[in-house]
């Protein structure tokens, strides 16, 4: 794996409903060497096959790192609530490790969990916010999916070091939050089908066709 | 890695034999009781109903302004269905009242059959 996928700075997973974005998800979330914690919702809206033991709150997830198990399937039917009281237990764990415990959080449509507003008050959209500019700082990386960026709170997508983008609506390539990124288009749509084109933050390609594994498709 | 989450995490307070499941509660060796989440989430599960633009038009004459009600606390509570602890309340009041009017058969079952023009999904049935 290349740095990108190793170290500690976040990244933005892009793209389409079906293009792959989640099933290469599903491969960094399982293959990761950090403790990879996928915060997934219950019911209808649960990403399926999400690989890693499956628990239910934060009581569950510390008996799993207690278990060193390190891909952690954290289920709830209220994702805005968890992703509050995952932070604080996070930062409490980062601070005990010293901060030298590499961890990822992955988040499947981000915009359900720090949408894009004007409200001063959204404690789901600030603990986002807070992954997104203060967890490098502590061995956290933030990785967020979504199919509608131009849903998402600015300031969160602004901190994605890493931009992996697969094939998007025309209405969001054009959005003028997609347009700052500065991606490489003709980089995107050279690729095949079901892969992504990876960016950092100044829109310079790293990789080209990243593509789940079969097994995670 | 020089830390392993097993270093850090706080050992459980009780030992767990085993992962936890989606749909049980958290580790065979939890503790006697849900957690509070777990509860809550429990009472107040909506699934499986029909969706709000299901339910039959309240205009219906035969079903009478009960369906109305219906329609109005779902959208009061921005809810898809009758939350279960509604539906156990309204169930085990149906079911205590129905065991009160068997001495009175003939009256109480007509009485009964014009009060249970209750929809289904409003917890006539009982089921949770």
């Amino acid at each position: 794996m290349s740095d990108a996928w190793t170290d500690g700075y976040n990244m933005a997973v892009l793209g389409k409903t079906q293009t792959g974005k989640t099933s290469t998800t599903r491969e960094l979330h399982a293959e990761s060497p950090r403790v990879s914690i996928w915060l997934n919702g219950s019911g209808k809206d649960r990403v399926e096959s999400v690989p890693g033991e499956t628990v239910q709150s934060i009581d569950g997830l510390r008996r799993a790192l207690a278990n060193n198990s390190y891909a952690v399937e954290l289920v709830t039917s209220d994702r805005r609530a968890m992703i509050v009281d995952l932070q604080t237990y996070l930062w409490k764990l980062a601070d005990r490790a010293d901060r030298d415990l590499p961890m990822q959080v992955v988040v499947d449509e981000l915009q359900h969990v720090a949408p894009q507003s004007n409200s001063p008050d959204l404690p789901h959209r600030d603990a986002v916010r807070t992954f997104a500019k203060q967890g490098v700082k502590r061995g956290i990386k933030f990785v967020g999916i979504t199919q509608d960026p131009t849903a998402v709170d600015k300031q969160t997508l602004r901190q994605s070091e890493y931009r992996l983008i697969f094939e998007m609506s025309n209405e969001n390539r054009t959005s003028s939050v997609v347009r700052r990124m500065g991606l490489d288009w003709n980089a995107v749509e050279e690729g095949d089908r079901y892969t992504g084109t990876l960016h950092d933050d100044g829109g310079n390609v790293l990789e080209r066709n990243v593509r789940a594994s079969e097994n995670y498709a | 890695m020089s830390v392993s989450p097993a270093d850090v995490a706080e050992a459980p307070d009780d030992s767990a034999d085993g992962p936890d499941g989606p749909d049980s509660p958290e580790g065979p060796g939890a503790s006697s009781s849900p957690t509070t989440s777990t509860w809550k989430e429990m009472l107040f599960s909506t699934e499986p109903s029909e969706d709000l633009g299901q339910v039959e038009s309240p205009w219906n004459p035969d079903r009478g302004g009960i369906t109305r009600v219906y329609r109005g606390i779902k959208k009061m509570l921005n809810v898809n269905g009758i939350p279960a602890i509604a539906d156990v309340a309204i169930g085990v009041a149906e079911w205590v009242t129905g065991m009160d009017l068997e001495g009175d058969a003939q009256e109480g079952e007509s009485d009964d059959e014009s009060a249970e023009g209750l929809p289904e999904q409003f917890g006539g049935g009982g089921g949770v």
